[in-house]
């Protein structure tokens, strides 16, 4: 089910005058988030229910052997780890892998197509399975690191796994956040409900306004087999992409921290305004914090981390960083993605130019234009459709070619000034905490209430009458 | 406080959709904007249930270049839908979908179809329009059959669309489309431009050979249906005549051959004149040029029906 979707509307109705009623019960209430988990998710595909169910099983059954037998906590947690990152092999890996080896079985001589004998529903990826399988896991190694203690009950625990704001595409929430809230009957205010109608509202604005409506024009672009070579289009190209993906994502994240506001619980921030950072390193702080922590916490960190010098740090910050690219999705562009990441973050561990770009006068305007200029550029691999595709463009963009005459051959005026009325909206948006700006020195407190009210309702008529014609959430395909 | 601004929200959003879904401002050209009505016509051609006599098969060509109303003029005992798509292929599973929509009990049952070298092309057995439509949400499926109003009333606007109006920008091409039920899109774009889409089409198809194994299920097909006592017609859809030729020659498609297998499948083959169409972008008539076509093979139709 997605969520900008009229069915979703049907089912958050209905969910949410079900609600009150439900949750001052435990089971019932565990019950009743399980049962409506899993109708959220079975709406897209039913079968891959057994999927969330076995892998879910699998992590819950080996938290309690972890518990009831501590000598054989090695054997449970590899049981874990194996199941999860064994569904993930086979659902997400296996085209990946029959592909490369049957590439270099062919280069030997043998030509073998291996891909086309893996079974067409292996082939299907299941929508949010990098999510799910990775909050199951750290479930299964919090406990193993005895920060965690497992519960008995499965309802609870399956309604933390899939619980449906977050299940499909994050942020990827850890038990030990979550399965006390879970516990507890919760309570919301009046201020919990106007920040989660504030949250769900801005996120689909995000999604149906800048994201979709930019979707059109990128999606147009990287689907021409005749790439433009105009250096100029390329660079608006990735402009429109980089808000297209923020917005996408964020706004998916904003819409389910909305929605878990309104059960009364709170899920972490996990974009806090990426493009306003001044380095990589600050960029990864800012950008998927629940994914950038899960990885500092359960790779990065058991590695070894920064424990053994600067030079075991670099290797161990490469690892995590090529290992997040191939988490993203099963191709080559995103691990070259993870790649580009990681060589800038080591650039600047070893010259430090943020820091000195930062101290010349007006240094944080230039820090920050130029960690764009590289984040751009790495989103060229992670969009195009081919690494021929990826390594044109990036040639495009660098080729300060064809002008602005190329520019307006190619868009024309009318595409150009959509692409730049919904960036800058985007933009000036993330301006806005760049300068550090608050409403409250804008509006008088006499004011505030009506002018947000007003603001609230002509962003969700925006949001109708000025939708974009994409549909389905990016991050679904990861 | 707090619940009378939520509350506030909900009226004032309610109150601002009615005046924009009655007083929504127009686009400088309204035929630009269809997303709402192109979501219609393709639901509607995707999920119906009735059933016709005669049911035309083809790609964006045939979509764009055949109406089945101006060919009941002439066909007065048909009754007729175009079931083309953009980018559709020619393979057993658009012959299936086609062949869903015959009416079994039709006393004269005909199939049309409107083949092209890309119609042929790999890539094509996809049929990306079709399955885009085929499987969207049941709500949405629900929504369009059912109260289309509302997806009219509530039809995206261009997001540029103020900043247009008051400068006065126009599109660099400007097409204008036309969605009729029974499954034609009457379009025309501005400018008109032949050209600039050659040199493309002839740099993208480099290389691109049609499908043999496309055109055997196209046979197989024809063959099946002829022997079902279906009447199975073919004509090759006319376009700007440099492209068709480049097209042809590029992917190997041999239409003498092509039409010898299909009149051995037992399938008619009917002769429409290549000149004389004017296509707006080098491959889709203009609404005029699809008129006249449809009128010529309608009339090609009865020369071989009655």
């Amino acid at each position: 089910m997605l969520f900008n979707s009229v069915i979703f509307l049907v089912f958050a109705a209905v969910f949410f005058a079900l609600w009150p009623v439900i949750k001052p019960y435990r089971q019932p209430r565990y019950v009743f988030l399980v049962a409506a988990s899993f109708l959220f998710y079975g709406w897209w595909d039913w079968r891959f229910l057994f999927l969330i169910l076995a892998s879910g099983l699998l992590d819950y059954i080996s938290g309690l052997g972890m518990a009831a037998h501590p000598d054989r906590k090695k054997l449970y947690l590899g049981l874990s780890i194996l199941g999860n990152i064994g569904s993930l092999m086979v659902f997400k890996y296996s085209g990946f892998f029959a592909e490369n080896i049957g590439f270099v079985l062919t280069l030997a001589g043998m030509d073998v197509d291996l891909k086309s004998r893996i079974p067409d529903f292996v082939l299907i990826l299941p929508v949010g399975i990098s999510f799910y399988t990775f909050q199951s896991m750290s479930y299964t190694i919090d406990i193993y690191k005895g920060q965690l203690k497992p519960t008995h009950n499965p309802f609870h625990f399956f309604a933390y796994l899939s619980l449906f704001p977050q299940l499909v595409a994050g942020p990827i929430i850890r038990a030990a956040d979550l399965l006390p809230q879970l516990e507890r009957e919760s309570h919301t205010t009046e201020q919990d409900r106007w920040d989660g109608l504030h949250l769900v509202v801005h996120g689909f604005a995000k999604k149906v306004l800048i994201a979709d409506n930019l979707a059109y024009y990128v999606t147009e672009a990287f689907n021409n087999p005749i790439h433009s070579p105009n250096s100029l289009y390329w660079w608006v190209i990735m402009t429109a992409f980089a808000f297209q993906i923020y917005c996408d994502f964020s706004g998916y994240s904003d819409i389910a921290r909305g929605l878990a506001k309104w059960l009364g619980y709170d899920f972490m921030v996990n974009f806090n305004h990426p493009y306003i950072a001044t380095s990589l390193r600050e960029f990864w702080t800012r950008w998927h914090i629940s994914l950038s922590t899960w990885f500092r916490d359960y790779v990065y960190i058991p590695l070894g981390g920064s424990r053994h010098g600067a030079l075991k740090s670099e290797i161990n910050m490469w690892i995590t960083m090529l290992v997040s690219g191939f988490w993203h999705g099963a191709a080559w562009n995103f691990i070259i993605w993870g790649g580009l990441h990681a060589a800038g973050a080591t650039v600047e561990r070893f010259t430090k130019w943020p820091q000195k770009v930062m101290a010349w006068p007006g240094g944080r305007y230039l820090a920050s234009t130029l960690l764009l200029i590289q984040v751009w550029v790495t989103w060229v691999f992670f969009r195009a459709n081919t690494l021929e595709q990826a390594a044109s463009i990036v040639g495009s963009l660098f080729s300060f070619h064809g002008g602005t005459d190329g520019l307006m051959y190619d868009l024309g005026g009318v595409k150009l000034m959509n692409i730049g009325v919904i960036v800058a909206i985007a933009a000036l948006r993330e301006f806005w905490f760049f300068m550090h700006w608050n409403e409250r020195e804008f509006l008088p407190q006499a004011i505030r209430p009506p002018v947000q009210t007003a603001a609230m309702a002509a962003i969700i008529v925006a949001c109708v009458f000025f939708r974009g014609p994409g549909s389905q959430f990016i991050y679904f395909q990861f | 406080m707090k619940s009378e601004r939520i509350l506030g929200t909900f009226l004032l959003t309610v109150i601002g959709l009615i005046i924009l879904a009655v007083l929504r401002p127009s686009s400088p050209n309204p035929l630009e904007d269809t997303r709402a009505r192109e979501a219609w016509f393709f639901i509607n051609k995707t999920h119906q249930d009735k059933k016709y006599d005669c049911v035309i098969l083809g790609d964006s060509r045939g979509l764009r270049g055949l109406s089945p109303t101006v060919m009941m003029e002439s066909l007065q005992d048909l009754d007729i839908f175009n079931f083309s798509f953009k980018a559709g292929g020619m393979n057993k599973e658009m012959f299936t979908a086609t062949e869903n929509l015959l009416d079994s009990n039709s006393p004269r049952p005909v199939i049309l179809l409107a083949p092209t070298a890309l119609a042929f092309m790999p890539e094509k057995t996809a049929n990306s329009q079709y399955h885009e439509y085929l499987h969207k949400p049941w709500d949405q499926v629900w929504l369009y059959q059912n109260v289309p109003v509302l997806a009219e009333w509530f039809q995206p606007l261009s997001p540029s669309l103020f900043f247009r109006r008051e400068f006065n920008i126009q599109p660099k091409k400007s097409l204008c489309q036309i969605f009729h039920a029974e499954g034609w899109i009457e379009s025309d774009q501005q400018p008109h431009d032949d050209l600039s889409d050659l040199t493309a089409t002839r740099e993208r198809m480099s290389g691109h050979l049609v499908d043999t194994t496309m055109i055997d299920e196209f046979m197989a097909g024809t063959a099946a249906w002829t022997s079902r006592g279906i009447t199975v017609l073919a004509f090759l859809p006319p376009s700007y005549p440099p492209r068709i030729a480049a097209e042809n020659r590029i992917s190997q498609f041999d239409v003498q051959k092509f039409r010898a297998r299909f009149e051995q499948a037992g399938g008619i083959w009917l002769d429409i004149p290549q000149d004389g169409f004017d296509s707006y972008d080098g491959s889709h008539l203009t609404a005029d040029s699809a008129r006249k076509l449809s009128r010529m093979v309608a009339t090609a139709c009865a020369e071989v029906l009655y």
